[in-house]
């Protein structure tokens, strides 16, 4: 392997990482010279949504082809070319061109300065990138990192706000901790293995006697401590409803969808390749993890009288489901995770999209309150927002109820029947505070102080979440097939 | 019988709330009004075409749509009809024309959306009685949840809020986990068959484990005890109807507590018979102790209303208790109950409702000398009334008379104690009836009441009909439903016909899978297939 030259053919496998940090600087630097104010925000985004979207295009072509032609690993085996990577490299650009939707006019409306808001978008996107295909625990560390850094950033953008800031130093300082008891895990798993190259780890794992080591049994329970830190599983959870609540509500969307399916892209591919031989170990701690995160999730979320924090708890419920398909440890139950995480996208970003419709004179209007009468003022958005929450709810003809359909059927084909009955019993609390906000959009009389604050690219945003939500069901042949041929590496 | 017909009917309601949605502004309220009753009237219309071709003697399905849908996981969208889902639909979309009428004035706000939600909800209800492909069975069967809870949570009385939620989450709890039920299923069959299918024929032919069979059932009984409602989960049940406004409470007697019966029918009993007949003694004492409690409850009541939705609980324990009686005749009676209970409740329900509209007020005592103001109401409230508490001659009878039939050659203890629920039944609503309708006329207010008009006589008029007619001639409708009814009996308990001069007809079979045989043999079968069509061709020339 060390043998290996640097090959030009490395750098096409990167062409959507490259892209996006080509537009990384051109951001930042065009930033500089910009004249500041003057609602300039929406530039910026235009700007960075071509190189999203040029990204895209990127790694649905690019990586194929290299796929097409053999390519396996870059890098001396530092990053996989696989399909796992780019589905779950497209579903972060997705993410990111629909939270861009919500960001136009939301920076200049809180008179918030654009550039380096687009410059962290695109640096996290990068990162969350390489946590993707990373095949080595130091390239996988690396992207970590760079999300993660990037995104503390973006929470505590909104300088002037006390919640953002405050929401920013918060998870700066949990993120800090779990990365470190990361990195202590992957020093622990390095010194028992003596290799970082996953494939190689997994190799010096099924010689008899490895496994049963203390010290890696150690490194294997502090790894999924911090990746449960990383997913927001409880009990590690806490930053996740701070965070979310505090954080411009656009980046809330962005990052209880992309950074949370990262992580996951990251848990399963570490998991799977590097611990597969201990499988019946994980599995049997993240049954437990699953649990208590959509039970504590849900419960908590029913309590809330903000919406945001509302819907920080659910995303943390929703980490629970999505977490019985790792439980599996099957390659349905990754079929059913990857599945689910998509259809996450797609209704959760609908909803926090809602939100950033609500403000009022510079301050988000978050309470469950300030929904009240919505269907008088916006049939339009009362009904998407209804397919929303009936999506994470995961009622039919939505396609959360496919996600559902998949996950506790991942859970029962691996013999975890309880589990899936824990699931549907968590699904029918849910529905609680769900229909709690749709009660009050519907039926509670309108509170006059709150104006919709609407803009072409939001608009966007929200309709086409709403439409691969309501029309996921019916059209789920191709995303299926797509889910199902990337997760067939494992 | 065309399968394009009967997807018409399912969805005429659906588009036709799309375009009412669409189309018409909020303000354009009467314009609403009679769209949304010539649409539903027209689905009703072409519910009737069904018959024209239906084939009464076979179990296997008609008017079968089939195609695939997400292969991936072997969902198909699979849709067709046998006598019972036939007999069903006919009901559902009856009542969903009356419901529909018997809200012109009822309903004062927010006109379009209330429409709107109506029709989407017929359409789910149609669907679940069309599907046989779980996934799709599924789906139409949480649609119904989310226009019924806004049908209450909306235009409901005082305590909507709570009786709204209280619906939705039972409901769905129960509805959870039948999907988890459903997914053993779905699983069990892939590691015996190797294939992916949730079609539910195929589910038929299946012998199940029994500790898998004991599992699943429980996940179905737990969905379709709490929609029946059968005692102890049937607590959402007078909420809602309470709270609900009279279409609502037509419908959900009418209609959505049939749904938690055709499910017992149509899976938990072919998919699971072994333990359906373990099942079988809990279930007949849970539905003895809803037809005494619900009657003992109703016949306490001060609430006009409540009093009808405690004397459904009770009707709904015959259901339950004929269809695990598990044999022919009980079952027979319990399908032909699910329409009886269909037309008398709803009938009551309505009858309710009118006075509701003209009083506001549903207490019991408010009422005397009804009879004497408005003969017309009475008499049809008289129909009713004598068809729910099951007066010969009229449909309640029939039902619940083979009912306990059945359950007498199955367990005479249960009879006993299920007849007292009959006498229950006349004592409640005959002394409701006498309490209401005779007596002085009170005040002025009811002196001043008008009788029925002529809309209002068009609701009730085709219950009343359908109640003579279902009572003097059943055999019309027990012909629809005997086949499929002997074949699921002959399923439960093999060999059950040997020995009578029946033949139990086999439970339908996978439409397709026959096509897949005939496909084979292609090239001999082709000039036999194009012999029929030049046959009426050449006649005529001979004749």
């Amino acid at each position: 392997m060390e043998n290996m030259p640097f090959a030009l053919s490395d750098l096409a496998s990167l062409n959507g990482e490259i892209t996006l940090a080509i537009g990384a600087c051109v951001v930042l630097v065009w930033g500089a010279f910009a004249p500041s104010g003057n609602r300039t925000g929406s530039r910026f985004a235009g700007v960075t949504l071509l190189f999203v979207l040029a990204a895209m295009a990127g790694v649905m072509f690019g990586v194929p082809a290299q796929i097409a032609a053999g390519v396996t690993s870059a890098f001396s085996g530092q990053l996989a070319v696989d399909g796992y990577g780019s589905f779950f490299s497209a579903l972060f650009l997705v993410a990111a061109a629909l939270a861009i939707g919500a960001s136009f006019r939301f920076l200049d409306d809180e008179d918030a300065h654009a550039p380096e808001y687009y410059f962290f978008m695109l640096t996290s996107l990068i990162g969350m990138m390489i946590m993707a295909r990373a095949a080595d625990l130091i390239s996988l560390f690396i992207g970590l990192e760079l999300q993660a850094l990037s995104v503390y950033v973006l929470v505590g953008y909104l300088k002037k706000d006390r919640r953002s800031t405050e929401a920013g130093l918060k998870y700066f300082i949990l993120g800090g901790l779990s990365s470190g008891i990361f990195i202590y895990a992957l020093s622990l798993v390095y010194a028992v293995t003596g290799t970082t190259n996953l494939e190689a780890i997994a190799t010096s794992l099924a010689v008899p006697g490895t496994t049963e080591n203390p010290i890696l049994i150690l490194g294997l329970i502090l790894l999924v401590v911090s990746l449960a830190f990383k997913v927001a599983a409880v009990p590690f959870h806490m930053w996740a409803p701070d965070a979310y609540s505090g954080a411009p509500t656009p980046i809330s969307l962005f990052i209880s969808v992309a950074s949370k399916a990262a992580a996951f892209a990251m848990m399963i591919r570490l998991l799977f390749v590097a611990f597969g031989p201990m499988a019946a170990s994980w599995t049997a701690l993240l049954a437990v993890v699953s649990v208590a995160t959509m039970t504590f999730g849900n419960i908590a979320a029913v309590t809330q009288d903000n919406v945001k924090r509302m819907f920080a708890y659910s995303s943390v419920a929703h980490a629970g489901y999505a977490l019985m398909g790792v439980v599996a440890g099957t390659e349905y139950g990754i079929t059913a995770a990857m599945f689910y995480l998509f259809a996450y996208t797609f209704m959760n970003i609908g909803a926090w999209g809602m939100i950033v419709l609500f403000r009022r004179e510079g301050m988000p209007c978050d309470r469950v309150n300030d929904f009240a009468g919505l269907i008088h003022r916006s049939g339009w958005a009362a009904t998407g927002m209804v397919i929303f929450l009936l999506s994470l709810g995961g009622i039919p003809p939505t396609i959360g109820f496919l996600g559902k359909w998949y996950v506790f059927g991942a859970a029962i084909e691996a013999g975890y029947g309880w589990l899936a009955v824990v699931g549907a019993i968590n699904a029918a609390i849910s529905i609680f505070y769900y229909l709690r906000l749709v009660k009050v959009m519907f039926i509670a009389e309108v509170d006059e102080d709150v104006t919709l604050v609407t803009s072409m690219p939001l608009n966007v945003t929200l309709a086409l979440s709403a439409a691969v939500t309501l029309l996921g069901v019916i059209l789920a042949t191709p995303f299926l097939e797509w889910v199902q041929s990337a997760a067939l590496p494992f | 019988m065309s399968p394009t017909l009967l997807t018409l009917v399912v969805f005429l309601p659906a588009l036709g709330a799309l375009a009412i949605a669409l189309l018409f502004g909020k303000e354009r309220e009467n314009e609403i009004r009679w769209a949304a009753n010539i649409i539903l009237f027209a689905d009703f219309i072409l519910s009737l075409f069904l018959l024209r071709g239906f084939d009464f003697d076979t179990t296997e399905l008609q008017g079968v749509t089939r195609m695939e849908w997400i292969p991936t996981i072997g969902v198909e969208y699979f849709t067709g009809i046998d006598g019972m889902s036939l007999a069903l639909i006919l009901l559902t979309t009856m009542l969903g024309t009356i419901a529909c009428l018997s809200s012109w004035t009822y309903i004062g706000t927010r006109i379009k959306e209330y429409y709107v939600y109506l029709m989407i909800l017929q359409t789910g209800m149609l669907g679940v009685f069309i599907a046989f492909d779980f996934f799709l069975f599924y789906m139409f069967w949480e649609i119904m949840l989310v226009p019924m809870y806004f049908l209450i949570a909306i235009w409901g009385g005082k305590n909507r809020m709570y009786a709204a939620i209280k619906l939705f989450l039972y409901t769905l709890a129960g509805s959870v986990l039948m999907l988890v039920g459903i997914l053993a299923l779905y699983f069990y069959n892939h590691s015996v068959t190797g294939e992916w299918t949730t079609n539910i024929l195929a589910y038929y032919q299946l012998s199940i484990p029994s500790d898998l069979q004991w599992w699943a059932f429980l996940g179905f009984f737990l969905a379709f005890a709490i929609k029946v409602p059968m005692w102890p989960f049937h607590t959402w049940l007078p909420d809602a109807h309470v709270q609900a406004p009279t279409a609502g409470s037509v419908i959900l007697a009418g209609v959505l507590l049939k749904m938690g019966t055709y499910g017992f029918v149509r899976l938990s009993l072919p998919i699971l018979p072994e333990a359906s007949i373990q099942f079988a003694p809990m279930i007949a004492i849970l539905s003895i102790i809803a037809i005494l409690y619900g009657g003992l409850v109703a016949l306490m009541q001060k609430d006009w209303k409540s009093l009808v939705a405690y004397s459904s609980v009770s009707h709904m324990g015959f259901i339950t208790l004929g269809i695990f009686a598990l044999n022919p005749i009980g079952l027979q009676g319990a399908v032909i109950q699910m329409l009886n209970h269909g037309v008398s409740t709803s009938g009551l329900f309505l009858v309710v409702g009118l006075m509701y509209e003209r009083m506001h007020t549903r207490e019991i005592a408010a009422f005397s000398g009804l009879g004497k103001v408005m003969p017309v109401f009475a008499t049809l409230f008289a129909i009713m009334a004598l068809s729910s508490m099951g007066l010969p001659g009229l449909n309640g009878f029939i039902g619940e008379f083979l009912i306990l039939i059945g359950s007498f050659e199955w367990n005479p203890v249960y009879t006993y104690w299920a007849v007292w629920g009959i006498v229950l039944g006349a004592a409640y609503l005959l002394w409701l009836f006498q309490r209401v309708m005779f007596g002085e006329v009170k005040d002025d207010k009811i002196a001043a009441l008008n009788d029925l008009n002529l809309r209002e006589i068009a609701t009730l008029v085709p219950l009343a009909v359908l109640a003579v007619w279902m009572g003097l001639a059943p055999n019309a409708v027990l012909k629809t439903i005997e086949p499929p009814v002997n074949a699921i009996i002959e399923r439960v308990h093999p060999g059950y016909f040997d020995g009578s001069d029946i033949t139990p007809p086999p439970l339908p079979s996978i439409p397709g899978a026959q096509m897949a045989a005939d496909t084979e043999l292609e090239p001999v079968d082709e000039p036999l297939a194009a012999l029929p069509q030049s046959l009426p061709q050449v006649l005529p020339i001979e004749g």
